[in-house]
């Protein structure tokens, strides 16, 4: 019986020099290569959890992108976690996405869009403009009163099918309009609120 | 469209945007042979495909920050 096409595979991938191999292909050693690697297989794990956490709620996975400090802070039977390069360092802001994972322990991570332009730093010092959607309940709502409390001066755009009662009722905060969203979605109702500035009636279309 | 065409009559740019929308449809069941595919078709929708459409949606005005 002649050998499995496995078994030749294998007799010539051990005979190979695994380091000159990995070296011929990019890598600086043996090291970085198990390096990349493990950097790789946890990237996708994490993807895959990601994914899985928005589709079923379970716990998402806690996330450290850098050695930024974090802001933690618990509203409600949310426990919310904030870069604080986001909060604070207002004039170093850019355009930055923050993705809000559901689940029994909620976290948040954020990208950091590649912008063209510098905005002027007269329109960054004193505040940001935020937009949330999925504010009218669940972290979104924790986060958005969270915010709101924090009376930093930001302008806040909060979106969602139906603002809670209790966000309503809040200080300084009524809706402004109402208004599609998600050109995919089913749900065609969403209450669209500003909640800086004057406060003009809540209207819903 | 709409939502961004409304945002940007209010402001030129927006310097964090929080993707906190999703929805949760039977989510109190465990096996998979007992959802049904067009809930699990509409989830991933939104909850998936529906954060990245607002990125999309809002770059301009992210990139204006």
């Amino acid at each position: 019986m002649g050998m499995h096409e496995w078994e030749k595979l294998l007799e010539v991938l051990i005979s190979v020099d695994k380091e000159k191999f990995l070296t011929t292909i990019g890598f600086k050693n043996t090291e970085e290569f198990e390096r990349e690697l493990a950097k790789a297989i946890r990237g996708t794990m994490i993807a895959q959890q990601q994914i899985r956490s928005r589709l079923r709620g379970v716990p998402a996975p806690s996330i450290k992108l850098s050695d930024q400090i974090y802001f933690d802070t618990k509203i409600e039977n949310s426990s919310i976690s904030i870069p604080s390069n986001i909060l604070q360092k207002k004039g170093l802001i850019k355009g930055q996405t923050v993705e809000l994972i559901p689940g029994k322990d909620e976290y948040l991570f954020y990208t950091k869009i590649k912008h063209e332009t510098e905005r002027k730093q007269s329109l960054i010092q004193n505040q940001m403009t935020i937009l949330i959607t999925g504010a009218g309940k669940g972290l979104g709502f924790a986060l958005t009163k969270h915010l709101l409390e924090r009376d930093e001066d930001h302008t806040i755009h909060a979106l969602d099918i139906n603002l809670t009662p209790e966000l309503k009722k809040s200080k300084n905060k009524v809706p402004r309009h109402s208004l599609s969203f998600f050109s995919g979605c089913h749900q065609r109702r969403r209450a669209y609120a500003d909640y800086e500035g004057s406060i003009p009636p809540y209207s819903s279309h | 469209m709409q939502t961004m065409k409304e945002v940007s009559h209010l402001t030129p740019a927006i310097d964090i945007l929080i993707n906190s929308a999703a929805i949760y449809l039977e989510g109190n069941k465990p096996d998979i042979d007992e959802l049904d595919f067009t809930v699990i078709s509409k989830t991933i929708e939104t909850n998936a495909l529906g954060t990245i459409k607002v990125i999309k949606q809002f770059l301009p005005l992210i990139r204006q920050s």
